[in-house]
Parts: structure tokens; sequence; C-alpha cells
């Protein structure tokens, strides 16, 4: 059974009447131990579905229909677990590390205090003593000093803090982090670092994450599978190797050429047009006004996921075309 | 005899202080940065560097929005503080950043162009202000009828960079100081708008001083390249020679850490990497080369006394390691 299994989420935010499809239609199954990395522009309900996968949803954010089912190794409670009760699991069985997390740290209390702030609200179940212990344990095992908790947010580089969050995501051994652009605030070498801690807690534990990132180039070093989402929509799943060795949406295609690299000087081309507004999105398929083999079909129907490889899912008319072609 | 004409900054030094209680601390945020970027021919130099090695503060005091404390800069050899401010932005256009804060959001997006206009005195009349703007909006791929009376959050980040760069090209200046002028943008995006500059010197004279953290970008545009490293210009050269065989080990530092778009190469691995880097204001105050703490190949003369510029073919490198080379 699948960790995290999502079934055709629609999740608006909805001001007075305007409404802003922001996820749509979105299937998606997360394994155990795997890192999935969800890509996609800005504005392309990324960072939405995450919130929606946490059970952060708050008004204007409304999940209209659709289901994410949890299937957690040995949690206590035989209760389903829904969208609706999942914040009694926050931190100790999914944990969340927020865009530009490193401002969450309060800037007038030591770092000391808010790791007691989240053994108070999370797990009261442990003891002071066994907290503080597993506490200075996970810190060193991280490579962070002890001495930090002294610290106050400000004494922190920027990297450092990156590290903090993180060390306070893995502390209770979540068996599903959520990193939300975990790096793009920070420096190259930084990035390397930030990155690799990640791998480490995620080889240890065997956990899964998931990572939205809008840059190509940690999905292809950090994923192993990738999820393109344009516009609200998911557009392709695959594994990273199959992704960046034949990505089948016209859109990954033009997304992967478009991508400058250190020893090639040769002229690239950008995607014309730009991102819909979500509000009133393109009829039928959504990517159809940027897209430069779209025909008639893509402007009245909106594709559906389709298995073309084992584990290589695309949505688009263009390759449900060429497959029944190869057919007859 | 008649000079290349250039924009030359000489030995530029820009000092901030802090206070920590009583006494005074001082730190150089550009240290004795010399560079030309040649004006006819056109270039695209591009400026690299982590944060907080000095590159913004460089465009700054390039657009004279602050003053360094010593150096001298020049715009076809004459002095740019002795020239009038109105006559000096003619020449050197700025790009900055954040396209949504670089508009009023509340005053229509074509305004602004007209504004300029008005501001440099280009033009009087309605007619001739309309085919200006016209004409610039088509210089970036845009269309008048598309912008006229829209304001700015009805574009998108791409489309309002556009017309930022648009509406720098009214005057037609010179030489145009894009400070991360696309790390805002999208992927999909962004390579549109680094493919403007390329056409924008190609078709209309035009040097560009790009300040990117990104090397794939400089890389992909640039002509010359200069790396900053906490306010020294560590090395500087032909763009391709650089980063295909970089020379400075920071050099070396920052295209190793550069992950690439290709899962085949994959660089984050679980070896151990060495913690504990140093903080930014200790390595300003560092003696010697600025590197040193993070320099695998550091020696004890690297900490004593700061290296000078060696050069090695076109190329300039700011370490003691190519000492003999010269």
């Amino acid at each position: 059974m699948a960790l995290l299994e999502i079934n055709k989420i629609n999740a608006y935010y909805i001001h007075n009447i305007q409404k802003t499809r922001a996820v749509e239609n979105v299937s998606l199954s997360v394994e155990d131990d795997e890192i999935i990395g969800i890509a996609g522009e800005s504005g392309c309900g990324k960072s939405t579905l995450v919130k929606t996968i946490y059970g952060a949803i708050e008004p204007p954010l409304y999940l209209e229909n659709g289901s994410v089912i949890y299937n957690f190794k040995n949690s206590n409670s035989n209760a389903n677990i829904t969208t609706d009760n999942i914040p009694l699991f926050w931190w100790k069985k999914i944990s969340y590390i927020p865009q530009a997390s490193m401002n969450v740290l309060n800037p007038v209390r030591k770092i000391k205090k808010f790791f007691e702030n989240l053994w108070r609200a999370h797990s009261q179940d442990l003891s002071f003593k066994n907290y503080q212990k597993l506490l200075s344990t996970h810190l060193e095992h991280l490579g962070l000093s002890v001495n930090i908790l002294e610290y106050y947010p400000h004494q922190l580089s920027g990297g450092m803090k990156q590290r903090v969050i993180i060390g306070a995501a893995s502390l209770f051994h979540p068996e599903l982090i959520i990193a939300d652009e975990p790096t793009s605030a920070l420096d190259v070498g930084v990035q390397l670092d930030v990155l690799r801690l990640l791998l480490k807690i995620q080889k240890e534990s065997k956990n899964t994450i998931i990572v939205v990132a809008h840059d190509m180039s940690v999905m292809a070093n950090f994923c192993t599978k990738i999820a393109i989402m344009y516009a609200g929509n998911i557009v392709e799943i695959g594994k990273t190797q199959d992704i960046f060795s034949h990505p089948l949406h016209p859109y990954t295609k033009l997304l992967i050429d478009s991508l400058p690299k250190i020893g090639d000087k040769r002229g690239l081309k950008g995607i014309p047009g730009s991102p819909p507004d979500l509000v009133s999105p393109p009829s039928g398929c959504r990517f159809h006004p940027r897209c430069p083999y779209s025909f008639e079909l893509c402007k009245k129907v909106a594709p559906m996921m389709k298995e073309f490889s084992p584990g290589h899912q695309v949505a688009c008319h263009l390759l449900e075309r060429g497959e029944s072609n190869e057919r007859k | 005899m008649k000079e290349n004409k250039k924009f030359s900054i000489q030995n530029v030094t820009k000092i901030f202080s802090q206070r920590v209680l009583l006494s005074k601390e001082e730190f150089k945020a550009v240290d004795d940065v010399t560079l030309e970027i040649s004006l006819d021919p056109p270039e695209i130099f591009g400026l690299v560097g982590e944060s907080g090695s000095g590159k913004s503060t460089l465009a700054n005091i390039i657009l004279q929005i602050i003053y360094p404390e010593v150096g001298k800069i020049y715009l076809n050899s004459k002095n740019i503080a002795d020239f009038e401010i109105t006559e000096f932005m003619k020449h050197i256009q700025p790009i900055f950043q954040d396209p949504f804060d670089s508009f009023d959001p509340m005053k229509k997006t074509d305004f602004f162009i007209y504004e300029t206009i008005k501001n440099f005195n280009i033009a009087k009349e309605k007619s001739s202000i309309e085919s200006l703007i016209n004409e610039s909006l088509k210089n970036v791929g845009l269309d008048y009828k598309t912008v006229k009376g829209k304001y700015p959050h009805e574009f998108s980040g791409g489309q309002l960079q556009r017309i930022a760069v648009a509406r720098a090209l009214v005057v037609h200046p010179l030489l145009l100081v894009a400070d991360e002028p696309v790390s805002m943008l999208d992927a999909s995006l962004r390579i549109s708008i680094v493919n403007l500059f390329k056409e924008l010197k190609e078709k209309h004279n035009l040097s560009v001083l790009y300040i990117t953290h990104d090397l794939s970008t400089a890389y992909y545009i640039s002509d010359r390249i200069g790396v900053m490293l906490r306010g020294n210009l560590v090395e500087i050269g032909n763009a391709k020679e650089i980063l295909d065989e970089p020379l400075h080990p920071y050099t070396q530092f920052l295209k190793e850490s550069v992950l690439e778009p290709d899962p085949t190469k994959k660089k984050i691995t679980l070896e151990e990497s060495e913690e504990q880097r140093m903080t930014v204001i200790s390595e300003y105050q560092q003696k010697g080369c600025k590197f040193v703490n993070r320099c695998p190949k550091a020696t004890d003369i690297c900490k004593e006394k700061e290296p000078g510029y060696y050069s090695i073919k076109d190329r300039k490198v700011k370490c003691f390691l190519y000492e003999n080379f010269k």
C-alpha cells in the first residue's frame, strides 16, 4: 500500500465570488522510501498541493472534492487518517519545511526555546529528560553543534537556520517530510550542504521526502521521481532518469531544453507566452495556448493521465494520438 | 590616437562601517576593484559571486546611488562624477531584480516609459512620445496595444521585466546594469529575457553588465566574466575559458557546487563536507586572501599577504598559486 494516496483533489482559493483553481484533478501516489519532486513554475499550484497534503487547509483555501489517504506504518489508532485529523500527527508522522523556513524562527527566542515549544506541543508522552537526550543526539548526528541551542536566530547564517529547521522537522522521525523550496534562498555551496543533509536523513530513516522546487537541477540531483505541474494540473510523472532523457509532455520537453548548462553555449529558446491566470484557465489542455504542437482536440478536451511506460505517466492528447496511430 | 569607447572602473573601494558597542568595525564591501567594460564593440560582462560578495554594491556605485571612498570611474575617459545626473543616466540605465517592486502598482505600466521620456526631455509632443513607446516595446518583443492602460499586476514577471528593459531603452543608453534580472523569474521565462540581452547587444550595440549568482546563465550569455569574493574581484577573463577551466580555487569551488540539470551527473553524495563555514563578516575581516579558510590549496603566505593579480593569457587571477606564471 502506498504511503500516501491522493485521489483527484481539487483545491481552490475562494475570495468572494472569485475562484482560483490552484489545484485541479490531481492524483498522485507516493510510495515508501522515495524522494519525489514536484516541479513547476511559480503560480502553478505546487505549494497549494503540498499544503493540502499536509492538511493545512485554511480559508481562503478549500478542498472542494477528492481525498488524501495516509497509510502510516505502526500508527496507534486504526482510525482513518484524513486531511481533517492529520494535524494530530504533525511533526510525528508528517512534517513540513515551509518556504522561506529560515524566517519562521522567532527572533527574540533562543533556538532552545523553539525546540522546547515543539516538544510541548507535539510530543508530551516523552519526558523532558528523554526529550533532551533525543535532541542532543539528533543534533550531533546531523553535524550541528549543541551550542546553537543557546543562540538567537540572527546569530546564525541562512544555511545554519535552514539546517536547524530540517533538524526540527526530522526530530521525531516522521515518515513523510514535505520540503517546500528548501534551498531557493541559499547560495550554491550552502545549497549543496543542505541537500546533502536531507539526503542523509532520508537514507538513514528510510522515510519519504516530497520536495517542491522550481529549479530543475535540484530535481535532477536529488529526486528519485518527479511530477511536473503546469497551471494546477500534473502533466507528467516519472522516474528522474526517464523525465530527463525521454520527456514526453511538450511542456516538460521545452522546459528541459531551455535550461542553460556550463560547457554549452548553444542558443536556447524559452517557452513562448506566459503561464495562464488560474481564475479562468484555458479550456481543454491548459498548456494548449503555448504548445507548439497543439491541435483542435487540445482546445476542447482536457487530456487524462495515462501510463506510457512503467511508472511514466503523461497527460497529453498528442501521445494518445501517436499511440493509436501505431496500433493501426 | 582615438581610444576604444569603454566604461572603466579604477581601484574602487567602498567601506561600510558597523558600530558594535563603543567600537566601530569597518569592512570593505568592494575592495580595490578594477575592471573595464567595452562599449564599442559592445559586450556582455557577467559579474558572478555568492551573496554578500559585493556585486550589488558595485552596481550601486556604478549607478551613482552610493559613492565609493576610493577610486574613480570613467565613461569614455570622462569621470562619471563630473556628469550631470540626467546626462549620466542617459548613458547608463538600471534593470532591477524584482520587476514587481520596480513598478508602482497604482500607476499604469506604460506611464513609466512615458515618464522617462518626459524626464529626459526626449520628446514633447504626444504623438512622438507614443511612437517612441511603441518602438521601444517592439524592441523587447511586446506590442503597445497589449501594454497600454494596464496595471503591473496584470502582467507576468517576464513581461514586466521586458517592460522594464523597454523603459531603459527609450534613452538609448550605452550600458545596461542588470542586477539579478532573471532570478525572480521562472525557468521557462528566464531564458527568453537572457536571450533578449543577447539580441540587444547584437542589434542595438548595447553593452550589459549582467550581475548574477547563477553561473549557468552567466556562462550562456557573457563574453567576459568577473568572479567576486568578499569585495575582491578574484578572476576575470573570457567567460568560456574561465568556466570551462577555472583557475582560482574559489571559482573552482563555485563551479563544483553548481547543480546540473542532468541526473547522470549527480553531485549530492553522502560524504561529509567540511562543516562550519566562516561567517560573512569574519571573511571580510580576513587578512591576506579572503578565501584562505575555505581554500583546499591554502599555504601560509595566503594568510599573511594579499595576493596580487597574475596574468595568464587574457585572464587575470588573484591567487598566489599562479605567481610563477608571471
